[in-house]
């Protein structure tokens, strides 16, 4: 009998995008966004060199005489013609709460597609793959103030109604990250899975204090912060007014003069948001919107690999 | 360098367009959303390298070719001085002509204009030939050609000048072509000795006004070496209103109070706008409460202002008290004549009662016109004529079967006339008519003999009848018309007849001559009375029935004429008094006969006024008394009265008649604004305009501005110049864009 195809090859690197991210975001629906990224996340998984990549997945384990037949994965056995037994570990305990950012400054894209769009397909990605695998999701969008809230459930039609609300369009004056986090500390007293998904291109200050009180209160936080290459560059080529997506404030830029200067700021942004998240044992994912998702999504369940372990140690 | 059409010099602005659009590019309107400007700093524009024009040489090369297209677009070309006189051995010859129209009374022009004429003549060479002319409505040559030759040359100029002291500017208006027309036509003229047309030069001495009559120049072809100095003499204060009597044709109204309607007119280069008017007296006081008007400069506002009842008391029919016609009378070669008023002291007071009766109160003055020359009007009281009609004929006025029941429902009553019917029966005695009064006959039939023989000594006078045939009509149709018996029979129509044949040039049918109004089928006759017009001499026949029986025909009779209608217009007979037609031909037939005149409401000064447009006709001499209490006798023979040359109200007696009328300024006199300054090159006339006669060059003269364009053709080599400079231009472009490198793509 022969290995599971997880087992093999554990130090290969990262398989290569199977899906081309810009015709990934060329399609409409964001559930069929998440679909395809879903199923191509799995088709690469069993060729992964990686073990138990699932939040909660464990490993796979020949089938002996006595285990329950209802785990044995199918799928394995028309492709191998052996029986594999799937082991989960806390099947019902994980709730993963996603809260995502719909503000104005989500509303900004170079490549075709915003990082609003981007932020709702890894979410929808992940409610998906969380959702088959028995998962609870539940989703908290927000702007300057909460917009929609679904619990954390896993019953038909769930995935359904999260991926409506993903699929709203950004609104909002300005991005509050406060009031969310403050907001799902306060109704989420059991321990869950924290998924924040914005720009964080906001003052950090307030934002440090309501990260204290979430990952004191148990909860796992993961920040997946999206970010335009624009924004990572300031590669813009003519000298313009530009215009604040959220306030419409306007201020004349010449980028060639104003590029060392935004740089530096946003580097040192990013390397205090860092340090807060390490601080704070939170995990964050700095991802442009040219990474391909099926990538981001093997970065984020190859991270959770390496700290997993630890996570569920400490919450039993 | 002048230009023809100078307006497109401003084309040349669009040089600055290249460089306007080059600077507002330096400020950018581009605008980026951005996702946040949280690290981003202010930084204001800076004049980078781009924005600073880069090729100095392009951009003038461009700048070059606009400006050069904008020239040429305005037809430039260069004055060239055209010899007056070809031939510098001659002498000149000069006209010199001043304007003394009423215009020329305004503040100082006359002044300026005399001295102008005088500092001329002085200047005017030993071997010169000058004349003097002024002008209004007529031209008056105050010294000619061969006085001036025939005068010793130390003394013409003084001679001319001091005839030109006695006059002063007039009421006329300012017929500036008739005027040049003349002076060009005497200076074209072959002198005395000579076999070549002299040629010479006008010299024009006049404000140049907006109201100068000059299309009479237009197509009139302007004689070869004859030219126009103009000098154009400004006034020191400018703006102008003006009054003019607005007629009003609309019918009054029952119980209406007639009006005068007065039209201000204010010249757009006026200052005030708030203007006074109203009735007043000679003495240029208001009579009464006035008007205020606001009339802003450029606009013109008709003014209301109502007669009164005293004022409406027209002295038309009363007996003529004031012109005993008997008094000395001068003739004079104008066939008029003139009876002074030092020689008629009864006729003086009943004339001064008279004028203080018209004169006080009928002209309307305008106060708040610094020009004061136009602003008096003066307007005759509305007037209703009273026009006898005489019908021959046993009928009642109330049988509905007889045509004297449906004429005398159809005769008109207007405004201005009032046709009153007065049937005549067989038994009644013959009415007595005055020479000159209005009145008109009809007749309907076998009338006595009396009757047609009163009938036929009115016609022989100058009158108009109507008769109506029938066969028993015969005996009075041949007293009427004076000729032999004609044959009559009456016809009865089978069905029934149509008229046929209508002559529509004929003055009585003139009005149905539109085809719209041309169809007379509609109008059946029944019976009617056949004859044959060819046996009435100088006959003419107006209308036939379709049978080829004349219907209507004219028959002169002395001065007057019959007119004799085959049919009756009752309906037994046709449905012409039911038509349509009927009572716009009696309106034409009352117009035609004479009977009915309606004068116009003014006269101008300057103007004839036609003895007939005041139906003074037929009524002996006729004696106009003028405004100033002269009196001009006018001889039938002239047939107009012709020294209307003041402002005024004047009354006119013929007979028992009497007409007043008034005579007012021209309109055109009062539009002030000076002529456009090409108007009169447009017109053809090679005219140079000086402010001043120390400006004016006597012997070099400018030839038409058109013509010299037309012969220059500047513009052509400036477009040469302009492609030569696009050519240039492109090339150098071209260079340009392969020498700079290819331009990067930026990633964005």
């Amino acid at each position: 009998m022969s290995a599971p195809p997880s087992s093999a090859n554990a130090t290969a690197p990262p398989p290569a995008s199977r899906i081309d991210t810009a015709a990934l975001m060329s399609i409409r629906s964001l559930e069929w966004r998440a679909r395809a990224v879903v199923e191509g996340f799995w088709s690469g998984l069993h060729r992964s060199p990686y073990h138990g990549f699932s939040v909660e997945f464990t490993e796979y384990r020949q089938y002996t005489p006595g285990d329950d037949p209802r785990h044995l994965d199918w799928r394995v056995y028309a492709r191998s013609d052996r029986y594999y037994i799937r082991k989960f570990e806390d099947e019902t305990n994980l709730r993963c709460h996603l809260l995502v950012d719909q503000s104005h400054s989500m509303d900004f894209g170079t490549l075709g597609w915003t990082k609003a769009a981007y932020a709702a397909t890894l979410a929808a990605t992940l409610a998906r793959f969380l959702h088959l695998q028995g998962d609870a999701v539940g989703l908290l969008s927000f702007d300057d103030a909460l917009r929609d809230y679904l619990p954390a459930r896993q019953r038909v039609g769930h995935l359904r109604q999260i991926i409506i609300a993903l699929d709203k369009p950004p609104g909002g004056a300005a991005t509050n990250l406060i009031k969310p986090i403050q907001r799902i500390t306060e109704m989420v007293r059991k321990r869950a899975l924290m998924v924040v998904i914005s720009d964080f291109l906001t003052p950090l200050d307030e934002f440090e204090r309501q990260l204290v009180s979430l990952t004191a209160s148990g909860h796992e936080t993961v920040l997946f912060q999206v970010l335009d290459p624009a924004e990572l560059t300031l590669d813009f080529a003519t000298p313009s007014v530009f215009e604040d997506a959220e306030s419409g404030r306007t201020l004349y830029v010449d980028p060639a003069a104003a590029r060392a200067g935004y740089l530096a700021r946003l580097r040192a942004h990013q390397e205090a948001l860092a340090a807060l998240c390490r601080k704070l044992g939170a995990v964050l994912h700095v991802l442009s919107t040219a990474r391909p998702l099926e990538q981001a999504l093997t970065d984020f369940f190859q991270d959770r690999l390496k700290r997993g372990r630890l996570v569920r140690r400490g919450a039993r | 360098m002048n230009f023809l059409a100078p307006l497109f010099l401003l084309g040349a602005l669009a040089v600055a367009a290249p460089v306007v659009f080059h600077l507002i590019r330096r400020t950018t309107r581009d605008r980026t959303r951005f996702s946040s400007l949280l690290f981003l700093q202010p930084d204001p524009p800076r004049l980078t390298q781009r924005s600073r024009i880069e090729n100095w040489l392009l951009l003038l090369l461009r700048a070059a070719a606009l400006a050069l297209l904008a020239l040429a677009f305005a037809r430039p070309f260069l004055r060239t001085e055209t010899p007056l006189n070809p031939n510098p051995g001659k002498n000149r010859r000069l006209v010199i002509l001043v304007d003394t129209s009423a215009s020329m009374q305004r503040d100082g022009l006359f002044p300026a204009a005399r001295e102008k004429a005088e500092e001329l003549l002085r200047g005017a060479g030993p071997g010169d030939q000058a004349a003097l002319w002024t002008f209004d409505a007529t031209t008056r040559r105050l010294m000619d050609f061969t006085e001036w030759t025939a005068l010793p040359a130390e003394s013409r100029a003084a001679t001319a000048s001091g005839r030109l002291a006695e006059v002063k500017p007039g009421w006329g208006n300012t017929p500036l072509a008739a005027a040049l027309t003349t002076a060009a036509e005497r200076l074209a003229e072959i002198p005395p000795g000579e076999t070549s047309p002299g040629g010479g030069e006008i010299i024009l001495i006049s404000d140049l006004q907006e109201g100068s009559r000059v299309e009479g120049l237009q197509g009139w072809e302007w004689p070869q070496e004859v030219f126009v100095t103009s000098i154009a003499l400004t006034p020191k204060q400018t703006g102008n209103a003006g009054l003019q009597l607005a007629p009003d044709s609309s019918p009054l109204a029952a119980g209406e109070a007639p009006q005068a309607r007065v039209r201000l007119w204010n010249a757009p280069d006026s200052t005030g706008e708030q203007f006074q008017i109203g009735w007043a007296a000679t003495g240029g006081a208001f009579t009464g409460p006035a008007q205020d008007v606001v009339v802003p400069p450029g606009q013109s506002k008709v003014v209301a202002l109502p007669w009164s009842a005293d004022l409406q008391s027209a002295p038309e029919h009363r007996p003529a008290q004031p012109p005993p016609l008997n008094s000395t009378i001068q003739t004079n070669s104008n066939n008029t004549a003139t009876s002074s008023p030092a020689s008629q002291p009864q006729s003086q007071q009943a004339g001064a009662d008279f004028k203080s009766a018209l004169q006080h109160s009928r002209l309307i003055l305008l106060k708040g016109d610094p020009a004061s020359f136009d602003n008096t009007i003066f307007t005759a009281p509305p007037v209703t004529t009273e026009v006898a009609a005489w019908y021959f004929g046993a009928e009642s006025l109330t049988d509905s079967k007889k045509p004297l029941f449906f004429l005398n429902r159809a005769l008109p009553e207007s405004r201005q006339v009032s046709v009153k019917l007065n049937p005549v029966p067989p038994e009644a005695p013959l009415p007595v008519i005055l020479p000159g009064q209005p009145a008109i006959f009809f007749a309907n039939g076998a009338i006595p003999p009396a009757q047609a023989s009163f009938l036929h000594q009115q016609l022989q006078s100058g009158r108009t009848a109507l008769l109506i045939l029938s066969a028993a009509a015969a005996p009075a149709l041949a007293e009427i018309t004076g000729t032999g018996a004609v044959p009559l029979e009456d016809i009865k129509a089978v069905t029934y007849g149509m008229l046929s044949e209508i002559d529509f040039k004929h003055p009585l049918f003139v009005p149905f001559a539109d085809p719209r109004f041309s169809d007379f089928t509609k109008i059946r006759f029944w019976q009617y009375t056949k004859f044959a017009a060819t046996a009435l001499p100088g006959s003419r026949v107006l209308a036939r029935f379709d049978s080829g029986d004349p219907a209507l025909v004219e028959v002169p009779v002395g001065q007057g004429r019959l007119m004799v209608l085959a049919s009756g217009w009752q309906p037994e007979a046709s449905q012409l008094a039911l038509s349509s037609k009927f009572v716009p031909m009696l309106s034409s037939l009352l117009e035609w006969s004479g009977a009915v005149i309606t004068p116009p409401a003014q006269f101008f000064a300057g103007q004839a006024v036609a003895l007939n447009l005041l139906g003074l006709t037929g009524v002996g001499p006729v004696s106009v008394r003028h405004p100033d209490g002269t009196t001009t006798t006018v001889t039938p023979e002239a047939g107009a009265f012709t020294a209307a040359t003041q402002p005024g109200l004047y009354t006119a007696t013929g007979g028992i008649l009497t007409k007043n009328f008034a005579v007012n300024l021209d309109p055109a006199e009062s539009r002030t604004l000076p002529l456009p300054t090409d108007e009169l090159d447009r017109l053809g006339v090679p005219v140079r305009r000086a402010g001043s006669r120390e400006s004016v060059d006597p012997s070099s003269g400018p030839a038409p501005a058109v013509e010299t364009e037309s012969r220059q053709k500047l513009w052509r080599w400036i477009m040469i110049a302009a492609l030569a400079v696009l050519l240039i231009e492109t090339l150098l472009a071209g260079l340009s864009a392969r020498r700079a490198p290819a331009p990067g793509g930026s990633a964005v």
